[in-house]
């Protein structure tokens, strides 16, 4: 099992892709799909290989007026969700 | 969207030909004269062309082409699914004429008026209707100039735009799932070629953003730096040629380097597709 901490680095899988129609937004994944809300899709866009976890929460604080801690919680999470259906995976 | 610009200048060269050479045919065939409007377009209309390029004249008619072309004895006339198209020579230039019914021309535009650019969008233009609508928005007039305009007028083309943007999107994933199935089971051949498609479809997909409307694969690098200049269009230029030209060699006998060079074409197209649905 993958440990993930603040500092592991999320990477999408490359069979993943996200695509808008109207207002929905969809991660698509060999032919499933997955409607995701603007947070999700906010740290979905932070995670390109290189940012750590700590980093894309701190982004997200900055950008939604939220504190560090609560970014890195929500982060974490939703990132650890992704881990488990298989969009990403975290180094 | 629509930054594109639908018109060029044509060179002085083609308008001169056009003027002195293919008017004279036109005006000399037996068509209705009230009902058919002409054209001139392609390549060479908008300056991608080459000293081996064809003209294309487009007829809207309900008149036919001349059994024997004048300035070919051996021109021949066929019918594809929307036209017929007759194939002549003009000195030692080729000039292709495709002749459209009116009555096709307004099933068209009704087409184009009832695309759904929504969630359950299907491309249903084919291939010749995209062709044909380009290059009606690019044409340059040959006969009855006023015909043209109002048969122009009824296409609104940045719908157009938007429904090719959407079927080079759905290429796109098309190639996206083949490039990576075949990445997971390390067919790194068939993977280098169809990743080339991934890069196209991702050119293409923002060429028709920008609002170009060429639907021809073998102009994506011209529109492409036909767009006005700003940093995602520079950098698409700069990415795409610098991965569709790779060291295949290095690449096939290297799994390691083969799977991050396919991550990085996939890597690109996803950032495009980021641009056009951010």
């Amino acid at each position: 099992m993958t440990q993930v901490c603040l500092e592991s680095v999320p990477k999408p899988r490359h069979w993943v892709r996200k695509r808008r129609f109207d207002e929905r937004c969809l991660l698509v994944s060999r032919g499933r799909e997955f409607e995701i809300d603007s947070l999700t899709e906010n740290v979905w866009r932070r995670c390109d290989g290189r940012a750590s976890i700590r980093e894309i929460a701190a982004q997200l604080a900055r950008a939604h007026e939220m504190s560090q801690r609560d970014a890195e919680q929500k982060s974490l999470s939703t990132i650890l969700f992704l881990n488990r259906i298989d969009l990403l995976e975290v180094q | 969207m629509a930054h594109h610009s639908s018109t060029s200048s044509v060179p002085a060269e083609i308008s001169e030909f056009l003027a002195k050479e293919v008017a004279p045919f036109l005006e000399s065939q037996e068509l209705p004269v009230d009902s058919t409007t002409a054209y001139a377009s392609g390549s060479l209309i908008e300056g991608h062309g080459n000293s081996l390029s064809d003209v294309d004249v487009f007829l809207i008619t309900t008149g036919s082409p001349p059994q024997n072309l004048v300035y070919d004895p051996e021109g021949r006339a066929q019918a594809s699914e929307n036209c017929v198209v007759a194939v002549g020579y003009v000195g030692d230039r080729r000039v292709d004429l495709e002749y459209w019914h009116p009555q096709r021309v307004d099933e068209l535009a009704d087409k184009v008026a009832r695309l759904d650019l929504g969630d359950n969008f299907v491309i249903t233009l084919s291939y010749s209707e995209q062709e044909f609508l380009h290059r009606l928005r690019v044409g340059v007039p040959l006969l009855r100039q006023d015909l043209f305009e109002q048969t122009r007028s009824r296409f609104d083309f940045s719908r157009v735009a938007m429904a090719l943007t959407l079927g080079a999107v759905r290429a796109l994933d098309n190639a996206l799932d083949d490039v990576s199935g075949m990445l997971e089971d390390d067919d790194r051949e068939a993977a280098l070629f169809r990743v080339r498609d991934v890069l196209g479809f991702a050119v293409a997909a923002w060429n028709y953003h920008q609002g170009s409307t060429n639907p021809t694969p073998k102009w994506r690098m011209k529109v492409l730096r036909s767009l006005p200049e700003d940093e995602r269009t520079k950098f698409l230029i700069e990415e795409s040629l610098r991965l569709q030209f790779p060291s295949a060699a290095d690449l096939l006998t290297n799994a390691k380097r083969c799977r991050d060079y396919l991550e990085s074409c996939i890597s690109l197209s996803n950032r495009v597709t980021e641009w056009i649905m951010p």
